[in-house]
């Protein structure tokens, strides 16, 4: 891992000169990303960006494409929500017949794409166009590396393109279920231990005064052994269109998770997404929002609860490059045991966005002595007309409180459990559809009670 | 309403009121460093051997190393072998006993700096040690402070009467390889000043250094020393103002305080060096490293700057807080105009247990001055019950300059309680309206809303010191609404 075309980069190269040709832009897209990705390499700890995610134990491991898995009975049922449309993919690959994919909508399966239908064309104009290996910063235009290997290797995804004006009432779930298959005994340890990877691949293109929602899950048995998911993940919101989205993340505790998203907001358009992290041993997310038109509005929150020796690292950029753009930033983390979070935000404002309102705040509560917070707040502003702040909090719980909570009469362990579910609970609420909302509370009192030690150790 | 931006720039057109060159001969070395050279200077200031060791394991080490690239400021590549690591006013060898044995030209230039020596003397109790170049030229109230046993004096006499205390503690704080800048500094340090406080005593004045820059290209290389022993208690002010000069000048000092049990330093610092023309030509290169090291209980270390000067800022002053109950404090103003680019901050490093810090940072940038602060809030495991308080607010006046904060936190104990806050925001319309139609010209209203803005650092100044920062404040920016 110590120069561009490293041992571990070697591994990765390989996996692509193994894939069969296809023929479109596909073929250019993934030639380009490639290309970029051999320029580049894997980012090492040197590198600011990357300077505290340790990836070696990630990169030590042979990478080999997850294997095909038919979905059994019930398999998917836990991570389901009712009253949804359905886009359900096993290690990467789509399981049509589970699916049902919502009407008025071209929602496909990229691996189906040659064969076209509308919009077509919309889906090679947009994949790709803004997450094709760049982390696409004006300023700092860097190559993510997990980005580009997406767009070389991605075996399928999910293409959700909503025409102007239309509504979509019910939210439509992306579920991403990891079977690995190999045994837990063949991810251990040493250099020559094997690990299954896949790229899940998604764009959403919300037309212009269109309306919808996209649960994204991310998750596989807990009991699972170790794999690597990397997803890449584009939303684009055409003028006027507003988009919500949930990303919950529920990966099994061995698991790697790279993931990469990208959102282009257009003029007075709305994106408004959630990601919430309660799985995984490796879990990084590199989030990219360009306020790309007059008005643009987005909400970035976040939540991650981390046990165990887990390691959860989120970084975004916020990049204001119109005028009266607005933007917010809510995470949260609670972190029990051994467990290390990085929060590393930055607000990024063009000369040209004057009237920016921008806002960031994290914050964290430490629960345990061995826990580590890393918290980056950052701003780059170059428009002197502007609002921008951020905060940034790391603690216990409030002594105070679990006093006040006690001459109550109610116990020390429930009363920290209440005070660490209040903490937490205002980004579960901010889920408006119900199911999710009851299914995150749910995952999150589990998580907060047996939660001690939730992850295994890496 | 146009006025006031009008008059915003009319204040930052305003030309280096302070640019003029005096001639003084030089005592100086021939340009470039090696071995040779800092043995040059070693022997000049008549240093013992483990102090020219010293040096040249500072100079290997810096061989090794590379120039930062990480700090968010630009300039042009530096050139070390063109600079003169050594200058020294000819009068060297007899240095004057009084005032009146000093060049007069520079006591006139003292004079137009509006630092008249002998008045500082008589009037506000100042004991002033003028750094003219490289070497001392002028120590007052010695006398009065030796009574206490407070040691007051130029580094170099110091390498000379105390060696002890300078081997002792020399390097402590800042290890000679610490980074690029230290270690070039280490190898070719020129003079600066040494304190040293007592066990017990409070010292009875605010002790003052005035640095100058004067030779034409003539890198400066302070090294400045303050130890406060148990129970003591020092206010130091550092304070400078440089000619105008073509040429980019570097200046890398480095500066190591040490604070004992229950002592306190007290380190203040007003920055206006030259900062270039319009265009950005010229100015002064600063990079320096500042650390304070509580190594005692209960001991304080307190840093104050107000930063309007130098083309090119690189300076973050530190506080590692390693004793138990020690408490670091960081107030900074940051004024970046025209071309000029600070990247400042501090790094508070919490070791002991119920340490505490405070951070207060305010970056006014104007024209197409580019501020950051940059800092790093360190709890380690041991530091039960830390407690930090970090503001960093900017000011943007003007659409084309820049301003930027990355603070880095990592928090290692839970009974830790962290809080950083940050905002960024112009002089807003409705403030000036309000103060113009109070019959509050345009002008006076900016001067006030941004000493506003700064009145948190301010306060944390001496008296005279706090005077001379607010009107060099209102200097660097005048004319600078939006």
């Amino acid at each position: 891992m110590s120069s561009a075309a490293g041992p571990a980069a070697g591994r990765y190269l390989d996996l692509y000169s193994r894939r069969t040709g296809e023929a479109g832009f596909l073929r250019a897209l993934r030639q380009q990303a490639i290309g970029r990705f051999e320029a580049a390499g894997f980012p090492t700890s040197r590198d600011e960006e990357w300077r505290q995610t340790n990836l070696g134990p990630l990169l030590r491991a042979e990478p080999e494409p997850a294997a095909r898995h038919t979905l059994r009975a019930g398999e998917a049922a836990p991570f389901l929500y009712p009253d949804c449309h359905r886009m359900i993919f096993v290690n990467g690959r789509y399981a049509a017949e589970a699916s049902s994919p919502p009407e008025r909508v071209t929602a496909v399966a990229l691996a189906d794409l040659p064969a076209g239908g509308e919009n077509a064309d919309a889906i090679a104009e947009h994949l790709g166009a803004t997450a094709c290996g760049l982390a696409s910063c004006s300023a700092d235009a860097r190559v993510h590396a997990f980005a580009a290997l997406n767009t070389a290797l991605f075996g399928d995804g999910a293409a959700i393109v909503i025409p102007e004006g239309v509504v979509v009432t019910r939210p439509i779930q992306v579920l991403w279920l990891s079977v690995p298959t190999l045994g837990r005994g063949d991810a251990g340890d040493g250099a020559a231990s094997r690990l299954e990877v896949s790229f899940p691949r998604l764009l959403v293109v919300a037309g212009e005064n269109s309306q919808a929602t996209v649960l994204e899950t991310h998750a596989a048995d807990p009991a699972a052994g170790g794999y690597f998911v990397c997803p890449a993940a584009e939303f684009v919101c055409r003028a006027g269109a507003v988009l919500r989205h949930t990303r919950l993340q529920v990966d099994a505790a061995d698991a790697f998770h790279l993931g990469f998203q990208h959102a282009r907001i257009e003029r007075a358009a709305v994106f408004d997404s959630s990601s919430l992290s309660f799985g995984g041993g490796l879990v990084r997310n590199d989030t990219v929002a360009l306020l790309d038109g007059e008005g643009a509005d987005c909400s970035l929150d976040g939540l991650y609860v981390v046990g165990g020796s887990r390691f959860v690292d989120n970084h975004m950029r916020v990049e204001h490059r119109q005028p009266r753009t607005t933007s917010h930033q809510l995470y949260k983390g609670v972190l029990d045991d051994r467990a290390r979070s990085v929060f590393n935000g930055r607000i990024y404002v063009h000369q040209a966005a004057q009237k920016t309102d921008a806002k960031q705040t994290n914050r964290n509560l430490l629960l345990s002595r061995s826990a580590l917070a890393n918290s980056n707040p950052q701003l780059e502003i170059f428009a002197d007309d502007v609002r921008c702040t951020h905060g940034s909090t790391i603690g216990r719980l409030d002594e105070d409180a679990l006093f006040y909570l006690r001459v109550r009469g109610i116990p020390r362990e429930e009363a920290h459990g209440m005070l660490v579910y209040a903490f937490a609970r205002e980004l579960v609420e901010k889920a408006s559809f119900g199911p999710l909302r009851e299914d995150l509370e749910g995952r999150l009192r589990s998580s907060l009670n047996g939660g001690r030690g939730g992850g295994r150790s890496r | 309403m146009a006025t006031a931006t009008d008059t915003i720039e009319a204040l930052a057109q305003r030309d280096y009121e302070y640019g003029f060159v005096t001639d003084v001969e030089q005592d100086t070395a021939p340009p470039g460093l090696s071995e040779e050279i800092i043995a040059f200077i070693s022997a000049k200031k008549n240093e013992p051997q483990w102090l020219l060791d010293w040096r040249l394991h500072a100079y290997r080490g810096w061989l090794k190393m590379v120039e930062p690239q990480w700090a968010n400021v630009r300039y042009e590549p530096i050139d070390y072998q063109s600079i003169c690591y050594y200058a020294a006013p000819k009068s060297d060898d007899d240095r004057p006993r009084s005032l009146d044995e000093i060049d007069p030209e520079i006591l006139a230039t003292y004079e137009k700096l509006g630092i008249p020596l002998r008045e500082q003397e008589v009037l506000a109790g100042v004991a002033v040690d003028a750094v003219f170049d490289s070497v001392s030229v002028a120590t007052t109230f010695r006398e009065k402070l030796a009574e206490l046993g407070v040691i007051f004096c130029s580094f170099s006499e110091a390498v000379q009467d105390h060696p002890e205390l300078v081997r002792k503690y020399l390097g402590t704080v800042v290890p000679r390889r610490d980074n690029f800048f230290a270690a070039l500094n280490s190898a070719v340090f020129s003079d600066g000043s040494f304190v040293y406080i007592p066990k017990g005593v409070r010292c009875p004045m605010e002790l003052s250094t005035y640095f100058r820059i004067n030779a034409m290209n003539t890198g400066q290389f302070e090294r400045t020393l303050i130890i406060a022993d148990e129970g003591s208690h020092v206010s130091y002010l550092e304070g400078c103002t440089a000619p105008m000069r073509d040429e980019n000048q570097l200046h890398a000092a480095v500066v190591e305080l040490v604070a004992h049990e229950d002592a306190q330093i007290k380190y203040s610092t007003v920055q206006n060096w030259y900062p270039g023309d319009k265009q950005g030509v010229g100015g002064i290169y600063n990079f320096v490293t500042k650390r304070g090291l509580c190594a005692g209980r209960r001991s304080k270390i307190s840093w104050t700057q107000v930063e309007t000067g130098s083309a090119v800022t690189w300076k973050y002053p530190s506080c590692i807080l390693k004793g138990d109950d020690s408490v670091g404090e960081f107030y900074s103003v940051a004024v970046s105009n025209n071309r000029q680019q600070a990247d400042t901050g501090t790094k508070m490093i919490h070791i002991g247990k119920r340490t505490s810090s405070t951070i207060v940072s305010k970056g006014i940038s104007a024209g197409e001055g580019q501020n950051t602060y940059r800092g790093s809030v360190r709890i380690l495991r041991s530091a039960e019950d830390a407690r930090n308080f970090s503001q960093c607010d900017s000011m943007l006046i003007g659409d084309r300059c820049g301003a930027h904060t990355f603070p880095y936190i990592d928090v290692a104990n839970p009974s830790a309680q962290m809080e950083h806050e940050a905002s960024t925001s112009k002089i807003g319309e409705d403030q000036v309206f309000y103060c113009n139609q109070r019959g509050i010209e345009t002008e006076d209203a900016v001067s006030m809303i941004v000493n506003g803005f700064c009145k948190e650092v301010f306060r944390e100044l001496p008296m005279e010191f706090a005077v001379e920062a607010q009107k060099l404040l209102e200097v660097s920016l005048e004319g600078s609404v939006g």
